[in-house]
């Protein structure tokens, strides 16, 4: 198994916290700026997965059912 | 005595008339199988129901056929129901064809109810079992069969929306004898050797009723509930449901919608981190544009402000200067009087506060110069009279003070 560094659905949520935090008007200026920087963090790690595109379509051989 | 001959026809006659009183035989449930097929242009359709050992002819009347659901042909496992009639002109009896149905279809519909009402009352379909499906995921499994349509539309489908995960086909027979075991055990097999897999499709394509059998085995719909992975049943066409797609976590219409269902399209999911993206820029522009302009308009008004003070300072020590320029005792000099200071340094604006005596000084407009008075007269009334002195004086030119040209504070000698 390659190591995930970072999973998807994970960095997906974050950014959408971001987001929406950063909209909240309670949120200050020095948070909103790490709102920003956290969410573009996330932004950058999704990007990366979806760009990265190394779909394998493989079939599972008869043989490897032998344990 | 020999009995009187009757015709052949008054014989079919007589069969027939005993044949239709007959309460069994106006009414017969028959099963067999079905040969020599043949729809007859004229609509009805004659076949042959037959067993091991015998067959009977059938008749089924055009106005009866669209009532069968499907298209008879032979090696059909079928029970008519009907009444046995004579063909006078023939000579021969049939079944005059009724109703319809296939062997065993009652059989396994009868299984598949029990099945399904003992299933759900173990909970194998109960909603809160089921298991959420990944949003993203990076592995996905396909148990069905490694050829036919199947395979191919969810392989297509998720080709088409996702190109971030990897599919692995894991081939098993979906039909037929000790399908269903293999099934149940392909699916343990993925858990056991690959938990890493994100979500299992399960399925066929469509088929007849037989042919989805395996999908309505118990072991099948055990083997999906006990799975740790998520399991989207495919099976068939949009109207079939089997007990598979109930145990199942997700149940797809059909194995392209399956393909749909296990993967999200990529496009969609990015321009939904394109536009949160767009989101965090455009608030955090936003509000350091509101704080910008909150810091230029504080700015503003403090350099308004210091602005007027500084004004107004100005103007302060400007009428300080004036004031100090009119008094200034250069001036007083520059006309051509003195000043007297006395010995404590201090200025004699009158003749009685000076004596006799060293320690003066005289300031000219250009310098000064020690100065001894030896005598101070006062004046009073229209005279002027030496002032009351003590100490002693020594001799001093006469000179100008600051009292005027016309106070004569000095003494002569």
């Amino acid at each position: 198994m390659t190591p995930k560094t970072e999973k998807f659905e994970d960095a997906l949520k974050a950014l959408q916290e971001a987001a929406d935090k950063i909209k909240d008007p309670a949120t200050s200026l020095e948070d909103a700026i790490a709102c920003y920087e956290e969410g573009m963090k996330h932004y950058e790690a999704c990007r990366k997965i979806l760009d990265t595109a190394s779909q394998k379509i493989t079939t599972f051989e008869e043989g490897e059912t032998e344990e | 005595m020999p009995l009187k001959p009757i015709t052949v026809s008054q014989l079919n006659e007589y069969i027939d008339r005993v044949l239709q009183m007959d309460p069994l035989l106006s009414s017969v449930r028959v099963k067999g199988e079905t040969s020599r097929v043949n729809y007859n242009a004229s609509g009805h359709v004659y076949f042959s129901l037959i067993d091991q050992d015998s067959q009977i002819r059938c008749f089924l009347p055009r106005d009866a056929v669209p009532s069968i659901p499907f298209q008879l042909e032979a090696g059909m496992a079928l029970i008519l129901t009907g009444s046995v009639s004579v063909y006078r002109k023939g000579g021969s009896y049939s079944l005059r064809v009724e109703t319809i149905e296939r062997e065993g279809e009652g059989a396994l519909q009868m299984a598949f109810e029990a099945l399904k009402r003992k299933l759900d009352q173990e909970g194998l379909f109960a909603e809160e079992a089921k298991k959420p499906l990944p949003v993203f995921p990076r592995k996905v499994g396909v148990i069905t069969s490694g050829t036919g349509a199947a395979v191919r539309d969810i392989l297509k489908n998720i080709a088409a929306r996702n190109q971030c995960c990897d599919v692995t086909v894991y081939p098993v027979p979906v039909q037929g004898q000790g399908a269903a075991e293999k099934i149940a055990a392909m699916i343990d097999l993925v858990n056991r050797r690959f938990p890493e897999t994100d979500v299992l499709i399960v399925g066929r394509g469509g088929g007849s009723p037989e042919d989805l059998q395996a999908f309505n085995e118990e072991v099948v719909a055990r083997a999906v509930f006990r799975s740790k992975i998520p399991v989207i049943s495919a099976v068939g066409h949009a109207i079939d449901h089997t007990i598979c797609d109930m145990a199942a976590d997700v149940s797809a219409e059909t194995p392209t919608k399956a393909g749909v269902r296990a993967v999200p399209d990529t496009q969609i999911l990015s321009a939904q981190v394109e536009d949160l993206k767009a989101a965090l820029l455009r608030e955090l522009q936003g509000r350091l544009d509101f704080f910008r302009m909150r810091t230029d308009a504080l700015r503003t008004s403090l350099l308004t402000q210091l602005r007027a003070k500084e004004t107004a300072a100005r103007s302060e020590i400007d009428r300080l200067r004036l004031t100090l320029e009119y008094k200034d005792p250069r001036k007083i000099l520059a006309q051509g009087y003195t000043i007297l200071t006395g010995p404590d340094g201090r200025v004699i604006p009158e003749a009685a506060q000076a004596a006799p005596g060293d320690g003066y000084q005289i300031l000219f407009r250009d310098g000064k110069a020690d100065a001894n008075l030896t005598r101070v007269l006062l004046r009073s009334g229209e005279g002027i009279a030496p002032a009351p002195q003590t100490g002693s004086h020594s001799e001093n030119e006469p000179r100008r003070t600051a009292e005027g040209p016309d106070h004569e504070t000095g003494g002569r000698a």
